[in-house]
Formats: C-alpha cells, structure tokens, sequence
C-alpha cells in the first residue's frame, strides 16, 4: 500500500472531521434566519449520525474479514446489527425518546427513582463501552498499522490520544453534522472502491474460481507470518521458506511440506507458486468440511456446534442493539417519539444498505487476499483488496480512501463511546471526584480499553463487538423492554435482573477473552452466552419484581402515560402564525 | 474580548439558596387529567401488540433461517443451493427489514392518532 | 458434564442476583452485636422499631402508609393484634381476631368523639381467639381525631394501655409532620409558580405604540408585527407546564426580537449559534427571554451605538450550555451581586435575579447563572442546562385543553 496516499487520506479525513466538528453549528446573523437555525434535526440528519456513529471497525473491517475466513455463516452478523434497529423500533425508540432521559441510567433513574438502579446501569454502560472500544482500538492499530507501517499497538495508543483530546476539550461541537459526515465517507470509502473492484472482477483474465472452491493463490505470493502457526496442508505443497518450520532452518531453500500439520515459526517467510492451495490454520477448522464448508452455513465456523452459535449472534445483535450507550443518546436529538421512530427506519435502511458491502469484499478477499487466511490477518482484507486487484495508482488512491473510511469508522465509534461512558463515570459511578472529573473520566474512560488492547491484540475485531452485544442484550434489554411494557417492575427487580444478566454475561465474556477453556460445550455456552444470559437477565427481573411488590415506584402510572401518550403534534402551544405565512 | 482597551470583566454568581432543601425534590406525580389510565392502559395494549407482532415475524422469518439452511442439499452436491444462502442473508434481508420497520411506523402512529382524536373527544 | 455445570452455574447467578435484590428491597434491619446493657438494647430496639415504622407514616394516614406501619409496629407491645382506623374504617390490621372489627370501629368512632384513650373488653365466643381485651388512643393533628390505634390483647394491662398512649401520640407526630411535607411541597410549587417569570408591562406598551406607529406608514408591516405580538404574548401567558423546549422558547425570544427590532431598526445586531442537538432539552419556562430583554436594555437602551448580542446554545454531553452576550453598558459587579441576592431596587435587574433563582431551584446550586461583567464591560450570561432531571420535562403529555 502507498503510505504517501494513505497518509494523506486519513489526515483529510481526520481534518475534515474537526473542521465540521467546530463549525457545524448552525448561525444566523439576521432575525429572517432565525428560524431557520433553531430549527431541530430532521429525521434524515440524525439518522446519518446515527449509523455514522453506529458502524464501527467491526462493521468496516471485520465483517469482511470472518466472511473471507469464515465463510457466509458470518452474514449472520451484519444482519444481526441491521436487525438490532428493528426490535430497537418496535419496543424502545419513541417511549425511550419520551421518557426524557439522555443515557441509560437517567432512563433507570426516571423509570424506577432509585439511585440504585441508576448506578447499577451506570457501571454496566460502563462496561459495555469498555468492551465495545476494545475492538475499535484494535481497528484503529491494524489500519494505521497497514498505512503507515507502524506497529499494532501504536495505532491504537494513537487514536486513544486523539479521541481523549477531542472529548475532553470539547473539540465536537455539533456531533449531528460530523456523525452524519462520517456515515457518508464510510459509505463513499466502501461502494466506490467495490464498483472499481467488480468491474475488475469481471475483466480478470484467470476467470474467477467459483466460490465453493478451496482458495488458491493467484500468483507469486510471499507471506509472512507475524506469529507462530500451525497449519493444516492436504496435499504436498512446495515453497521458498526463509525462516523455521516444523523446527528446521531454512534460509530460502525449497521446501516441499507433506500432508499433515506443520509448524511455523513467527517471523518466517514463505514464498507459493501460482495455483497452490492455501493451507488452513490448524485450529480455524473453516474447511474441515472442504472447500463447501467455506460457502455453506453451518458446516464450518470457529465452534463446534454451528447451530447454536448462530443463535447466540442473533439473540445478542437482535437484542443487543437497543442497550448500546453510544447510539442511544443519540435518539435524545430527536425533537419527540414519532420523530425517534421515523429516524429508526431509516436507520434501518442506512445501515442495511451499508451491509450490502462487506459481504463482496469479503468474497473478494478470500479470492485475491488468500495470504491473509494464513496469517490469520483477515480483518486487513478491505484495506489490502484495491492494491491486489487493480494495483497502480488506481489501486493506490482506492486504497487510501478505504484506509480514510476505515479511520472514520473507528475515530466516530470511538469518539461515541468515549464520550458515553465518560460521562456515565463522571455523573453516575466516580461522582466525588470534583470540578475535573470529566476530563479525568475521560481518561480513565480510554485507558483501561487501551491497555486491554495492547496487552490482549489477538481477538477477532467482530467477536470482541459480539461479546460486547451479548452483554447489553442480556441487562439492558431486560430493563428497557420491561421497563416500558410492565407497570410491575421495581427498582430491586431491575437491579438484581441487571446484575444477574449483565453479570453473567460479562463472567462469560471475561472467561472467553481469557480463555481457560479451548472447547467443547463449555466454550461455546461462554463463547455466545446470550442465549441462555437474556432470559435469564429477564427471568430474574420479573420474579424479583413480584416478590417485591409492595415497592412499585409510586409514579409508574404517570411514567406510562408519559411514555406512551404521543405529544402534543408540533405547533400547538407553540405559534401558529409565521412570518411570510399570510395567513387570513 | 481581550482587546485592549476593554475595560475588566468580573465573574458574578447569585448566593446558594438559604435553606439546603435538594433542588427540587418533588416529583410531580400528579396524574394529567388527560390522560386516562385506562386510555393509556389501551393504548399500551395495542402498541404493545403491534410490536410483539412484527418481533414475531422477525424472530420467525430469522429465528428459522438457520434451522432450512440447516436443511439445504450440501453445495458439494448441488452448488445452487449455497447461492440461496448469499441472496437471503447478503441482499434480500435488509429491504425486508426496511419495509417491515415501515409498516409498524404507519401503524403505531395510527394508532397513537386514534388515542389522541379519542381524549380530545373525551 | 458441562451442561450440568452450566446448570449451577446459573443457578449460582440467579441467586445471587435475587440476594442482592431482596438486600435492596429490605436495607438490613440488622443492628450491631454489641449494644450494652438491657436497657440500653430496649432503647435501642423500640428506637430502631419506630425509626422503621416512621417512612410510611410519612406519607399521610392511607391505607398503604397504616398496614406498613402497622406491621412494624406490633412488635412494640407484644400484644396479639393492633389495628388503625380513620373515618369509620378500619385502615389496617395485624395479628389474628380480625373478627372484632366492628367492636374496633365502634371505639374507634367513641375515641373520635371524646379525644381520649379508653379501654374496652372484648366479649368473644370463640375459644382460642387470643383477644379478651383492647385500648384504644386517639391519633390528633392539630387538634383534629383523624382516627385510632388501637391495641388488641389477652389480658388488661396498665403498661399496655401506657405504650398504647405514647405509642398513638408518637404516630400523631409523624402525621403531623407528614402534613408538614404536603404544605412544603406546596409551597415549593406556588413558589416556583410564582416566580415564573413575567413579560414586562413596559415591553407591552413599547410594543403596541410602536406597532401603531406603523399602522399608517407601512400597514402590511404592522399587520405582520400584531401577528408577531399575539404570538409572542400567547407563549408567555400560557398556564400549562412549568418547562417548555429550548426550542420554543429560542422561538419565543425570535418574535421577542422582532418587535424590538421594529422599534430600533439596524441599531442591534443578534446571531444566534445553536448546535440543534441541545434544541429538544427541557428549559424552564420564560428562562431565556428575561436574559435577553436584559441584554438588549444594557445594549440599546442605555445609549450604545450599535448593540451586538450573541446567543449560542452549544452541546456539552449531559448538559446544554447557554451563552447570552452583549456588548453593552455592562455593570458594576457589586451591584449585580446584590442583586442576585434581592437586595437592589425592585425595579431593575429583576429578570436577572428572577431565571437565576428558579435555575437554582429547579437544577440545584451548581446550575445558577454565571454573570461575567464590569463597568462598561458588556455582560456575558451563561446557564448551564442538564439534559436530563427528575420530575423535569417539557411538557405534560397531552392536556385536552381544547386549544387549536
């Protein structure tokens, strides 16, 4: 990739940002436009800045990455995070946008008056943004890392400086205009390359495998592998090894690797003729099934019982969605419910036609990028995919407005939590801490990710975003749905069931990262935990709140009408007549 | 504002309050007179309806996707069948979802009209 | 295997959660371990019995507040069952014999009409019904019966009827003290109802003669002033809602301008930047305008030749920030001071004074205006909003008030 372009991009995209970021409210200097300036954000706007804030690295980068080494088992993903919009629709948006609050913790604390309550959300949003900046840190790393060639964990540190900057000086001033700005590069930074790659799809003259074939390299490949592998080789394979395999030094000989399982070094490089099969990594069991378990759902994946994973992603991203901190306060914007609901739809159809994407890149990515299935670096396929298909300067400046997008993608996310979850540990969780603890909480609100992110880089951009679903599927949904559906929840209902569903999801969640347990059942009830957290976050809430009765929130009939009574329609109590109307 | 010349600003702030009662500790719950718990308790009934019905066509049409591409012919044999998979998940999901996430805003907000033309009526 | 470990380990979970709610639902009634001597634990324990029973009290005498009280007060006499009525019903009951409710209700109506403590015996057919005998204590507030404990019991007893006393006037002084919380609450809404700010009489008549002077030169322009101004006062005089949007109130301080604005043509100059995510946060009524009205008195009123003023609404995360500057006569800081404190003469600055005191009341200390200001200085207003506040919200529901 040319870091000169790439550089180039990324700092126009970030200087873009705060140019919009600083500028972007809306002034008017003389009365006429007056109302034309406290006019509030129509439904269109604030969509964009939702899915702007919404689509993340994992959504940019990491979709296409499983798909490429995963197969389409892993389109379950984005049409999770797409789906997540519509249950958010049907029982959260308008009631959440009446109840008044801003975050979670006020929608706990309007709901249920319990202090409580309200901490105990706090610190669960908390935790969800942590995990949720975890997987963007790392984004941020590998993008930088691609363009610039600077190592991993530098790229992640550097994005943690920017974004803690920007919040804690208040440097996004009007957060509607730079989200929406950052939906519309993210989408360019996508379906411009992709018209570019299909047309140059077509014209291949090695007429494209078809997709249910085993993946092949397409001409002189050298791979490098970062860290030790194993890999997995079914026919006797040849290549030019510099380095040591199977414990044996090489130093640019030839090499022919019998059937069977291998072992390669870290840091060695290996160099395959055209037309050689891609060996598996041992242990990413992708194509036990062969070459169609790549294609078909459920015959391959990373676990051993496909079926059940599937319903752990779609539990945890259906119902996920509606207890992300970051994409909530945005809905806060909207002038009343019915305002929330229209932006939620379209929503759904920005972010639905984002996901149209990332599955071709990640088809491309396994047809032209197969090296990165070796190393296991599939999360770079979008970035590598315009050098390998078109090269040239084309390639090179595709390149580059992929890398600005993928920047976009993480610096909005994470700009997005960490204003969220600063703010939670500012109001809700370190409330002591005086006249500077925003800033200090929003220090300490990208600290802990970023260590976590240098110290444990290797998990999947993807996984690391569906734990941090499965967590608020399985305390957040539980709150919010039954917090406007049932006049019977109480405070201690609410707590309990929050800290049970939350609590085990995030002990499975921790279990996972940590990783005590390689497989079996055990792995994989941790490894997707919504499945059995969510009811169980729900199940606790409900008994808890009929054992404790007697402590209904004396307002919870008021509360209800609020939430539910549509407002007063837009222009009563307020003028009727304007200026220019010649109303008779 | 530091032109020279501009003569000195101070900062003002107005006393605390005498008495340190919390700021506004009431919460008003005051039912609207309006609002009829009864008409609330209807109009739940039926927005709650209307979303538990479109859940149940997602989690339906979703919740079993899994379960007859668990079912489809192995692509090894008839490599059409993986096609179906790309189509659903890749492309036909998201208008559905679209259309789906429409139809209940037209509903929902006719019923919230009905609710609203029946209490100024009342 | 793993299923079964699964199994526990939810189960583990569940009950832990279920733990930390029932924790919650009850903060621990437990007291220390060491408490001294016998009289001393007896303090201690008919203390902590009555600081438990004091919440509900003080809610008022309803039939909720009474069970719960009830409940935790039994313990206090050791008798077999103790009731509360009012009005000829019998609020709450606990203990066995609930079949002596009339006999109950008729002292509770005797303690009513006399306003004094008696002892009665109870005639019961029943063999193991443990009640024989009760005392019944009036519950007064302010000289009034609202109605009576009374105490249930096996055998006549002087301590009891004792207990019963004290007890009935301990719960008297609860209610009173509930009937305290009312009057407060209420004062703390008239007193936020009256400061609601006003729209000054001096702006109507400016507003009007002005209006009129255009009635002849430029007609359509006076036709499009009036309508401004019926706007402008139907927002101000409205009654519903302590809170309205930032929205409407930026509306509201447009038409505010316009009218100025007719009466002094280009002399003043108003930009507005307004970040539109802080647009729907909920304000308190009128608490804008009085600001503004302020800067454009120190602006144009008070001789400076081109007034600028500056109104941004900017998104600080939880909070909105509001920022209202002019370029004015300013003020002498001291003055200002007294003013905020009510001190000044009533005349001026009372609009100042007036949005400071209902930001303090409504949002607490930390969220009184902050005035930056010297002699000749111009004056820069800041407010800062929550986004979110119990019990604040811009307006209630839906009010069938036939408007529109």
């Amino acid at each position: 990739m040319n870091q000169t372009y790439g550089i180039v991009a990324v700092s126009a995209a970030l200087v873009a940002t705060l140019v919009i970021g600083s500028t972007g409210l809306r002034v008017s200097r003389t009365t006429s436009d007056f109302y034309v300036a406290s006019r509030t954000v129509p439904p269109y706007l604030n969509a964009m800045a939702v899915s702007g804030e919404y689509l993340s690295a994992a959504s940019f980068l990491g979709i296409a990455g499983l798909v490429a080494a995963q197969g389409v088992e892993m389109l379950w993903f984005p049409v999770g995070y797409a789906a997540g919009y519509l249950v958010l629709l049907v029982f959260v948006a308008a009631p959440l946008r009446r109840s008044g609050a801003y975050t979670l913790p006020d929608f706990a604390d309007s709901r249920l008056e319990s202090k409580a309550a309200r901490r105990v959300a706090g610190v669960l949003v908390v935790g969800v943004g942590w995990l949720y900046l975890l997987p963007q840190l790392q984004g941020a790393g590998l993008t930088l890392g691609l363009v610039t060639g600077a190592p991993r964990w530098l790229g992640g540190v550097l994005v943690a400086v920017v974004v803690t900057l920007a919040v804690a000086a208040g440097g996004m001033r009007s957060i509607t205009f730079v989200q929406a700005f950052q939906y519309c590069l993210k989408l360019t930074a996508l379906l411009v390359p992709a018209v570019f790659l299909v047309i140059a799809w077509h014209g291949d003259p090695h007429p494209a495998r078809a997709v249910d074939e085993p993946p092949t390299f397409r001409r002189h490949t050298q791979v490098t592998v970062e860290s030790t592998v194993r890999i997995r080789i079914d026919a006797p394979l040849r290549a030019v090894v510099t380095g040591t395999v199977d414990g044996e030094g090489h130093d640019g000989g030839r090499l022919v690797l019998d059937p069977g399982v291998h072992e390669v070094r870290a840091g060695t490089t290996l160099r395959f003729p055209p037309e050689a099969p891609v060996p598996g990594r041992e242990g990413d069991d992708v194509r036990r099934g062969g070459a169609a378990g790549w294609a078909a759902p459920l015959s391959g994946g990373k676990d051993d019982h496909p079926l059940y994973t599937t319903y752990g992603l779609i539990c945890a991203t259906f119902l996920g969605t509606m207890g992300l901190p970051h994409v909530l306060v945005r809905f806060y914007t909207n002038p009343d419910g019915r305002a929330a609901r229209r932006t939620t739809v379209i929503v759904l159809a920005l972010v639905g036609g984002f996901y149209l994407l990332p599955p071709l890149y990640g088809l491309l990515g396994r047809l032209y990028a197969p090296d990165l299935l070796l190393t296991g670096n599939t999360d770079a396929a979008v970035l590598v995919l315009p050098e390998r298909l078109l090269g040239g300067v084309v390639g090179d400046l595709l390149g580059a407005l992929i890398a600005a997008g993928a920047c976009a993608a993480f610096l909005s996310t994470a700009s997005g939590l960490t204003l969220s979850v600063a703010g939670v540990l500012s109001q809700d969780v370190l409330p002591t801490l005086g006249v500077r603890r925003f800033r200090l909480a929003t220090l300490l609100a990208v600290a802990v990710p970023v260590t976590v992110s240098v110290a444990a880089s290797k998990l999947p951009v993807a996984n690391a975003v569906g734990l941090a679903f499965a967590v608020a599927a399985s305390s957040f949904c539980p709150l919010l749905v039954l917090g406007i559906w049932w006049r019977g929840l109480t405070a201690p209902g609410a707590v309990a069931g929050l800290l049970t569903g939350g609590g085990s999801a995030f002990t499975a969640v921790a279990l996972t990262i940590a990783g005590p347990l390689a497989d079996g059942w055990t792995h994989t009830l941790l490894a997707w935990p919504a499945v059995w957290t969510v009811p169980l976050g729900f199940l606790t809430m409900i008994l808890v709140s009929l054992a404790t009765r007697d402590r209904i929130p004396a307002g919870t009939e008021a509360a209800m009408a609020r939430l539910h009574l549509p407002e007063r329609p837009a222009g009563r109590g307020a003028p009727t007549t304007r200026r220019g109307v010649t109303t008779p | 504002m530091g032109a020279p010349g501009t003569p000195r600003r101070e900062v003002v702030t107005g006393a605390p309050r005498a008495s340190h009662r919390p700021a506004r500790p009431v919460r008003v719950h005051a039912a609207d007179p309006a609002a009829d718990p009864l008409a609330v308790q209807a109009l739940m009934r039926r927005q709650l309806r209307l979303g538990a019905m479109v859940f149940g066509v997602l989690a339906g049409g979703t919740g079993l996707l899994p379960l007859a591409f668990s079912a489809l012919p192995d692509p090894a044999v008839r490599p059409g069948s993986a096609l179906i998979v790309w189509a659903v998940l890749g492309v036909a999901v998201y208008p559905a979802l679209v259309v789906l996430g429409r139809w209940y805003v037209v509903r929902a907000e006719r019923v919230e009209r009905d609710t609203a033309a029946d209490l100024e009526r009342s | 295997m793993t299923g079964l470990l699964v199994a526990v380990g939810g189960t583990l979970l569940f009950a832990a959660g279920l733990a930390a709610g029932r924790l919650l639902a009850r903060r621990s009634a437990e007291g220390g371990t060491d408490l001294g001597s016998p009289v001393e634990r007896a303090t201690f324990h008919t203390l902590h019995t009555a600081s438990v029973a004091a919440p509900p009290l003080r809610a008022g005498l309803t039939e909720d507040a009474a069970r719960k009280a009830v409940r935790r007060l039994r313990p206090l006499f050791g008798t077999a069952a103790l009731g509360l009525t009012a009005d000829d019903r019998l609020l709450a009951w606990d203990g066995p014999g609930r079949h002596h409710e009339d006999t109950v209700l008729d002292r509770g109506r005797q303690v009513r009409d006399t306003g004094r403590t008696q002892t009665f015996a109870v005639d019961c057919r029943d063999p193991d019904c443990p009640v024989r005998w009760g005392a019944a204590a009036p519950l007064t507030v302010e000289q009034r019966v609202l109605g009576a404990l009374v105490v249930l019991g096996g055998t006549e007893s002087a301590s009891v009827v004792r207990a019963t006393r004290e007890v009935a006037r301990w719960v008297s002084v609860q209610l009173e003290l509930a009937e305290l919380d009312r009057t407060r609450t209420g004062l703390i809404e008239a007193e936020i109802r009256a400061l609601r700010a006003q729209i000054s009489p001096h702006f109507i008549y400016n507003s009007l003669a002005t209006i009129a002077s255009f009635v002849r030169t430029d007609p359509e322009r006076a036709r499009e002033l009036l309508l401004e101004f019926a706007d402008f006062t139907r927002y101000s005089f409205r009654r519903h809602g302590e809170f309205t949007t930032l929205a409407e109130e930026l509306r509201s301080v447009e038409q505010f301008l316009e009218l100025v604005r007719a009466r002094f043509g280009q002399r003043l100059e108003v930009t507005l930047q307004i970040a539109p995510e802080v647009l729907p946060v909920a304000v308190p009524f009128l608490c804008l305008q009085p600001l503004v009205e302020n800067a454009v008195k120190h602006g144009l009123e008070e001789s400076v030749e081109r007034s600028r003023i500056t109104i941004s609404a900017q998104d600080e995360g939880a909070t909105a920030r509001i920022v209202i500057e002019d370029n004015g006569v300013g003020m002498e800081p001291d003055r200002l001071r007294r003013i905020l404190r009510g001190e000044g003469s009533p005349s001026t600055g009372i609009g100042l004074r007036n949005v400071d005191e209902r930001m303090r009341q409504v949002y607490g200390d930390d969220h009184g205006l902050v005035i930056e200001t010297g002699v000749g200085a111009g004056m820069k207003i800041t407010a800062r909003i929550p986004k979110y506040r119990p019990g604040v919200h811009s307006a209630p529901p839906r009010t069938a008030s036939g408007r529109g």
